[in-house]
């Protein structure tokens, strides 16, 4: 099953989302919008977080392993990054956490400079029914 | 479960479907899609091209879409040496005529993909999306 949230939704400044549950999500996409470019740049980054047996929290990890949309040449492998800036554009981008890891849940931040309106959606597959 | 879909059917020039030079295919559902190939081909080639680019994306609980993203991550149909990686491209450019497959990577989920066809002075092209639901097994 796989499901799409929008968790940022035209924000106009600095902006982190509440701590989201992502537990038993298989592959998991963000998706990144900037919107009313005027020369600026939105940057969207993410920690990720669980809570153990006491009820007490791991902490919030920066995430830097973000699989970039990008090419690459036989002689190179997957981009892993810690961010998505959209620098004086309006776009739409993505990126993917990498399935090795698992949480049990995240926190998406949108870092303003300047200008501009972010969105953003996360794409979480739980893998466990089909869709046709 | 595995579903072959056709989804774009002999894009020429200046083709009637065509906005900005592009023809865009039929968009599919691609939720909880484990494997995603793309079979692309040109067909009728004198000396043209037909160039091929995917786009994903999802609908969240609202109904509103993200909109579509060229996706850069497609695998190639190519040999390597086992000291080499695979090749992942975001265009497709056939300048023959010829039949080709793509995969997506694996590690990405989203809730659909279409295709966009430019064709360039001749020929014909056409796409197909292999979407393997992997849920149940066939015999």
């Amino acid at each position: 099953m796989v499901k799409c949230y929008k968790i940022l939704d035209s924000v106009t400044a600095t902006t982190s989302t509440g701590a989201l549950s992502i537990k038993g999500v298989k592959r998991l996409v963000l998706v990144c919008k900037r919107a009313d470019n005027a020369g600026g740049t939105s940057t969207f980054s993410a920690t990720v977080s669980a809570t153990d047996q006491n009820g007490n929290s791991v902490g919030n990890i920066t995430y830097s392993k973000w699989i970039s949309n990008a090419t690459n040449t036989n002689a190179q492998g997957l981009t892993r990054v810690a961010s998505y800036a959209i620098a004086n554009a309006d776009s739409t981008g993505f990126l993917t956490m990498d399935p090795d890891d698992a949480f049990e849940s995240m926190i998406v931040t949108v870092t303003e400079t300047a200008d501009g309106t972010h969105s953003a959606w996360l794409i979480c597959d739980y893998a466990d029914t089909k869709e046709i | 479960m595995i579903r072959t879909y056709k989804v774009l059917t002999d894009a020429i020039e200046a083709d009637p479907r065509e906005v900005a030079n592009l023809v865009t295919s039929e968009t599919v559902d691609i939720r909880g899609a484990k494997r995603v190939s793309i079979i692309l081909k040109r067909a009728t080639h004198t000396a043209g091209s037909s160039t091929f680019v995917g786009y994903v994306g999802a609908t969240d609980e609202n109904g509103n879409s993200t909109g579509g993203i060229a996706y850069n991550k497609w695998i190639t149909n190519t040999t390597n040496a086992n000291t080499a990686d695979v090749t992942r491209v975001g265009s497709v450019a056939l300048s023959s005529t010829t039949v080709v497959e793509y995969s997506m990577s694996t590690e990405d989920t989203f809730g659909w993909l279409y295709l966009t066809c430019h064709t360039a002075t001749d020929g014909k092209g056409s796409a197909w999306v292999i979407v393997d639901y992997a849920n149940t097994k066939e015999i």
